[in-house]
């Protein structure tokens, strides 16, 4: 019943999205504001009913439909509740079900906001963003439907017959951890909003709007998505960290990579888009980023499903491949049509008045963010490339990737410190001593000295270094604000850092997502000075690693419905004095007879006391790997600073509220006389 | 104000030299004691990747028991103590598994195109970036006649009007 009403809403929201795409993209064509606004509605009906059909789904997980194929992959009846209902994106047909409601979602949202909106622009985005949800609903109503049921041929019947097991498989024990029922969401969130800027984009070039105004309405939808994108990275960190037990939480797998490669380019039209607002310059290259931010969102999604490469976060190889291939092909050549027929629009009356400059800051900003986003692209698809000539596989793994993008990654903060101090135009050699000086001068008695406390390894002290740094020269811009507020306005120091940010929420939250950068890199670098080291104890025996003392008090075994388990319960003392108990486990899951190890840890901002039950020997010993990591605390608080400097960036500013009420009141006003 | 500043900056450079440790990375995979050697280890197995199919740098697999990683890090551990160099350790395990057993492609043949080909990207970027600064200056240099004509003095009046109406 429920599978029928799922299938038949997608067929639903499938018929429904098709003719959004033709009223939108038709009536704005043909300027019929009634065939545009029937558009409109038609977006909010396949919302409505891809919701329906995600709710159909949801509800098969939750009691437990054992007949329908995909719930039997994925769950089974002693899973949480919250577990099973992560389900929906923890298979390939689910989660893909999953993305169209996310595009769906930002589509409706999209139409809603701009609902009183004249321009063209906006039913032709709507139109694009319509035909990105229909590609994803032809894969899950033709492809990847989630609501295929299970069937038997028994020996001697007419043809299949329905079957359900006793129980499913359940989700991969990997994906039951907590991290995981938040991390998909957040990481889709912000994949999927970059489809908001694409459209708007695409839009601005098939109607020819190609002034500033596309840009400045995709900027909030930009860092929305950007912001998501990145918190849903550093989270599948965390969830690598504390799931997979090898003590790191990054290892460029290819899934990794995907998400990253958009965040990059995104970064990258974060910044190019302001020289395009000041300066009108870059207008072609924004239009570029913007689209191979989409399409890498959409080669994301390929490399995740289709099974050209190997991962420990990829579904099953699928027969999917060949419809994203078709529409990354079609859909890049459609953008580049599109550029190169509208170059006479978008050109710009670009100059330049010195190389030192934030514009060319910018510039370069860019040039490494696409270095990154390509050295990351080309060592993920390498073996592809090798193998198709040389024949033979090879691997590109975690050594390659930190050869190249450590550098990369080292100049990009050293920009973060020095592009936002340079002057728009030309700065003078007075503002560089002035803005500076004394920031590189304090990180260069602070690098003597880390290198003379024994901190070795060039990458390592010029990370250190180049954090102090850059740190310096964000203090130091927030002082002379504040103190040029307390001065002015006679403001206590509180007072004054708070309207500060608050009078220039862009200026001073970028600042803010900029500092959260400098702290994950102090995170990053900790990697450096990891220690590791195993042991095979039993109750009453004790291993150690350096300074920390681990005494194995006892170990206990059990079950649940789900999984058995083995807890190692270890007092972790320091110098003879008790820190912490830490309870290590290994687990056992039945139905998909897999076992995982839940971490334990002991985190402070100096470093990571990280403790695993590996296994047991044969001399029924608990076998416990245990490393050390400095500063890796840094890169979650880095990310919560960059999440609160983007929401500070987002908001509005105070000229802009009181504008936006005149608008509406002004809309009130024409509306009581019937105006509008 | 100013000694506000100075105290966040000790306390903050005092928690950067007290948190970072002085040791380099060390590695619980092997059962060699000698620390020379067991550098050695980490270097060789950062090299390789474990076979067991999961993909991971062969110091970094952590699968208990793994059936491809222990008899790897054993064969390191034995040609490390009869005295083979790292290359020739490495080759070893290329000749029994093939170059997919490497962590990174090989600097030779069409897999040097791996290396190389960032490394162009950032050049071929780098001389973009140049020529389009270069082009840019240019076009300023060629119109300072239109950059020397005096503001319109309404406008300059506007403007500093609304300057001194901005707020910090």
């Amino acid at each position: 019943m429920a599978a029928n009403f799922g299938n038949i809403s997608l067929s639903v929201a499938f018929a429904f999205a098709l003719y959004a795409v033709f009223a939108l993209l038709l009536g704005t064509k043909v300027k019929r504001r009634d065939l545009i606004k029937s558009g409109e509605n038609a977006v909010y009906a396949y919302f409505t009913f891809v919701t329906l059909s995600m709710f159909s789904l949801i509800h098969l997980l939750v009691s437990g439909n054992f007949q329908i194929e995909y719930v039997a992959s994925v769950t089974n009846e002693s899973m949480p509740i919250y577990y099973k209902i992560a389900a929906l994106w923890g298979g390939q047909a689910g989660s893909l079900l999953f993305w169209t409601w996310i595009v769906s979602l930002y589509t409706a949202i999209v139409a809603y906001r701009n609902r009183h909106t004249r321009s063209d622009l906006v039913p032709t985005a709507l139109g694009i963003m319509s035909l990105t949800a229909l590609f994803f609903l032809v894969l899950n109503r033709f492809s990847e439907s989630p609501f295929n049921e299970l069937a038997i041929v028994h020996a001697g019947s007419a043809g299949p017959v329905p079957f359900a097991p006793q129980d499913g498989n359940g989700l991969n024990p990997l994906l039951q951890h907590p991290v995981m029922v938040i991390h998909p969401p957040i990481l889709y969130l912000g994949y999927v909003g970059m489809v908001v800027p694409f459209s708007f984009a695409v839009a601005a070039l098939i109607t020819k709007q190609l002034s500033n105004a596309w840009i400045t309405l995709v900027r909030r939808w930009t860092l929305i998505a950007w912001g998501l994108l990145g918190a849903g990275i550093i989270l599948g960190g965390k969830w690598a960290y504390m799931e997979l037990g090898w003590g790191g939480y990054w290892a460029w797998d290819p899934v990794e990579n995907a998400s990253l490669m958009p965040w990059l380019t995104a970064t990258a039209f974060l910044h190019s888009v302001i020289v395009q607002e000041k300066k009108n310059m870059l207008r072609v290259w924004n239009m570029v980023l913007i689209i191979s931010t989409y399409l890498l969102v959409i080669f994301g999604t390929f490399l995740t499903r289709s099974g050209i490469v190997s991962s420990v976060h990829a579904f099953a190889q699928s027969s999917i491949g060949i419809f994203f291939v078709s529409y990354i092909a079609i859909t890049g050549a459609a953008c580049l049509f599109l550029i190169f027929s509208r170059l006479e629009y978008l050109k710009s009356d670009s100059e330049l008045d010195s190389i030192v400059s934030r514009e060319s800051s910018f510039l370069f900003n860019n040039l490494v963010f696409l270095a990154a986003c390509f050295a990351v692209l080309w060592g993920t698809i390498f073996p592809v490339i090798s193998e198709a000539i040389q024949g033979e596989q090879i691997t590109v793994g975690a050594p390659f990737f930190n050869k190249i993008n450590i550098p990369i990654g080292l100049f990009i903060l050293f920009l973060t410190g020095v592009g936002p101090l340079l002057a728009w135009r030309k700065t003078s050699v007075r503002s560089l001593n002035k803005n500076f000086f004394w920031p590189l001068v304090v990180a260069l008695v602070a690098g003597v000295l880390l290198f003379l406390a024994g901190v070795r390894g060039f990458y390592a002290l010029l990370s250190l270094y180049l954090c102090i740094f850059v740190g310096l020269t964000i203090t130091s811009e927030f002082a002379r604000g504040v103190r040029a507020r307390m001065r002015a306005h006679g403001e206590q120091f509180h007072r004054a850092f708070t309207q500060l940010i608050n009078k220039n929420k862009r200026r001073y939250g970028g600042y803010i997502v900029h500092f959260g950068v400098i702290l994950i890199f102090l995170g990053f670098t900790g990697n450096a000075f990891n220690k590791e080291t195993q042991g095979r104890i039993k109750a009453g025996e004790s291993m150690t690693i350096g300074s920390y003392t681990l005494h194995c008090d006892n170990i206990e075994e059990g079950e649940d419905a789900n999984f058995s388990y083995l807890i190692a319960t270890i007092t972790v003392s320091k110098g003879g004095k008790t820190l912490q108990v830490l309870r290590p486990e290994k687990r056992f899951y039945f139905a998909s007879e897999q076992g995982t190890s839940e971490v334990a840890l002991r985190s402070n901002l100096v470093e990571d006391l990280y403790v695993v039950f590996a296994g047991v020997s044969d001399d029924e010993r608990a076998v416990i790997q245990v490393f050390l990591n400095p500063l890796v605390v840094w890169v979650w608080i880095g990310t919560i600073v960059m999440v609160l400097g983007t929401i500070i960036t987002i908001l509005p500013n105070p000229r802009e509220v009181r504008l936006r009420r005149r608008i509406r009141n002004l809309e009130t006003l024409l509306t009581a006389k019937g105006k509008i | 104000m100013r000694l506000l500043a100075a105290g966040i900056l000790a306390v903050a450079l005092h928690g950067v030299l007290w948190s970072v440790p002085g040791a380099v990375a060390q590695s619980a995979k092997t059962q060699i004691e000698d620390p020379v050697l067991a550098t050695r280890f980490n270097a060789i197995s950062d090299r390789l990747v474990c076979r067991c199919g999961c993909n991971m740098i062969l110091r970094v697999c952590n699968h208990f028991e793994c059936p491809s990683a222990v008899p790897m890090r054993a064969s390191i551990d034995e040609q490390l103590l009869t005295g083979n160099d790292d290359d020739t350790i490495v080759q070893s395990f290329v000749d029994e598994y093939g170059m997919v057993v490497l962590s990174a492609p090989p600097t030779s043949g069409v897999n040097l195109a791996a290396w190389v080909m960032p490394g162009f990207a950032i050049l071929v970027g780098f001389f973009l970036v140049f020529y389009f600064v270069s082009d840019w200056l240019a076009k300023r240099k060629a119109k300072p006649a239109a950059r020397k004509q005096a503001i319109d003095p309404l406008a300059a009046a506007r403007i500093e009007d609304e300057l001194k109406s901005m707020e910090l």
